[in-house]
């Protein structure tokens, strides 16, 4: 079945995934082309490797195609639930394995490089930004609580452990930063300051 | 643990994952039993999940992943076309290995193929069971929703979940101020509710106070502003502070904070902290 309409490479994600409901390769080829940079993005900082990230893309992509894993949109845009499946694959495998990505380096929200790609939505991309903006406005022991448990997959015992803190202090530090994070965000999504 | 504000704290941290088997367990039990604000929490904190992935720069997989990806589905669909995507039926095993005892070798392979489509599609079954299993929570919700509503009802009425209750309620109007000026990293949300006249406001990254001076707290009806408070900023620059019932809130409210002289001004005189961004 295919459907006709604009080119698929700027069909809306609903659309795409309208389409790829009716098992057309091409909407899985247009959702590749626009996402996988980002999911490959997320499975290597998360895994340090490019062959064991590249193998989380493939895996992604695949359970999409197969209708294994499908988008519930309470969880918000397509795309930011894509990224986050890949997360939790790649945490998977890195709790598979003892935990510790590939690179000594491959954790760390700061310096990150700023994100130029051509092809990718505007709207993500302005997005990405802010998610970064706000980032950069935490304290850097909330940004680094928060890096440790969301890509690395530590528990907060394991991160109290890496840290010589309380239990308590550490879950307390990734509660206000996140607080803070949805606030700005909240806030950034409602317009520029003045 | 069972407290109600160690849960919301366990609902609040969810989402980046490092909760133990047991918390998840008694977090689920929690939400289930109707709590109303730590399932808000964790449907804020999912979706921030999510969007915390944006931090990342992308990178382009290797270009041979592409055409790959697409063979493979084409192979796919021209092989099982209209392969249903539900549930694995029955095993198989047992029906191929009976056909091939009576001799029936091309019947049996047949079933045998069937058989590795079924295992395959199991697979990917168990795989969606896994993946389920991080949007529980959601299904959940669903699951629950009438009691939930019901609860957080009872929860406006009473006096101590008052504030969580009044949040909750969709007749609240949620206000985002943003930090002016030299107060630019101040951030905070103001709940208004029009039934009440109550004002709550939650404030972070409030700069500490110059001696001799306050935050106060005003809200501006049809653009006459009233004094509503101070406001209180602790050590980490948050501040928490409900008016309680506040007469006149019709027409157009708005909420700002501004720097005063301790004691309070009758009418904003110093630089503004918080306003509607």
């Amino acid at each position: 079945m295919r459907s006709s309409g604009r080119p698929l490479a700027t069909a809306s994600d609903g659309e795409l995934l309208r389409r790829l409901e009716a098992r057309e390769c091409e909407a899985l080829d247009a959702l590749y082309v626009r996402y996988s940079a980002y999911v490959m993005g997320v499975a290597l900082r998360i895994l340090g490797g490019r062959e064991e990230a590249e193998e989380v893309v493939q895996d992604v992509f695949w359970q999409l195609w197969r209708a294994t894993i499908r988008y519930d949109p309470v969880r918000g845009r397509f795309s930011t639930w894509l990224f986050s499946v890949a997360r939790n694959r790649s945490i998977d495998r890195l709790r598979s394995r003892g935990r510790e990505p590939q690179r000594a380096d491959a954790a760390g929200l700061e310096g990150l490089p700023a994100a130029v790609d051509p092809e990718a939505d505007a709207v993500l991309i302005e997005r990405q930004k802010e998610v970064r903006a706000q980032l950069e406005l935490l304290p850097g022991d909330q940004r680094s609580a928060i890096e440790l448990a969301f890509f690395r997959g530590l528990s907060h015992v394991e991160i109290a452990a890496r840290s010589g803190e309380a239990l308590g202090t550490v879950k307390s530090r990734i509660r206000r930063g996140l607080l803070r994070l949805r606030l700005g965000l909240e806030l950034a999504e409602r317009g520029p300051r003045p | 643990m069972n407290d109600h504000a160690e849960l919301l704290e366990l609902a609040q941290l969810y989402a980046l994952g490092g909760l133990s088997p047991a918390d998840q367990a008694l977090l689920g039990e929690h939400v289930a039993d109707g709590c109303a604000e730590c399932e808000r929490a964790l449907r804020e904190n999912a979706r921030l999940s999510d969007e915390l992935c944006l931090a990342v720069a992308p990178v382009q997989p290797a270009p041979e992943l592409r055409a790959r990806l697409l063979e493979r589905a084409r192979s796919e669909r021209a092989a099982a076309p209209a392969r249903p995507r539900g549930a694995p039926r029955a095993p198989l095993a047992a029906a191929a290995a009976l056909v091939l005892a009576l001799g029936l070798a091309a019947t049996a392979a047949t079933l045998y193929t069937r058989l590795e489509r079924e295992t395959a599609a199991r697979a990917d079954v168990e795989d969606a069971l896994r993946y389920q299993q991080d949007i529980s929570w959601s299904l959940l919700r669903e699951a629950k929703s009438e009691r939930e509503e019901r609860v957080a009802l009872e929860g406006r009425l009473e006096g101590a979940s008052r504030i969580v209750a009044a949040i909750g309620s969709p007749l609240v109007r949620t206000l985002a101020l943003a930090g002016q000026g030299d107060f630019r990293q101040a951030l905070a949300k103001a709940y208004i509710e029009p039934e009440s006249g109550r004002l709550i406001i939650y404030a972070h990254n409030l700069p500490p106070v110059p001696d001799g001076r306050m935050y106060q707290l005003w809200v501006i009806v049809d653009k006459q502003p009233r004094s509503a408070g101070v406001l209180r900023a602790d050590a980490q620059g948050e501040a928490k502070y409900d008016t309680g019932p506040l007469q006149g809130l019709g027409g157009h409210v708005s909420v700002a904070v501004t720097l005063e002289p301790d004691g309070g001004a009758p009418q904003p005189s110093g630089p503004v902290v918080l306003a509607e961004g």
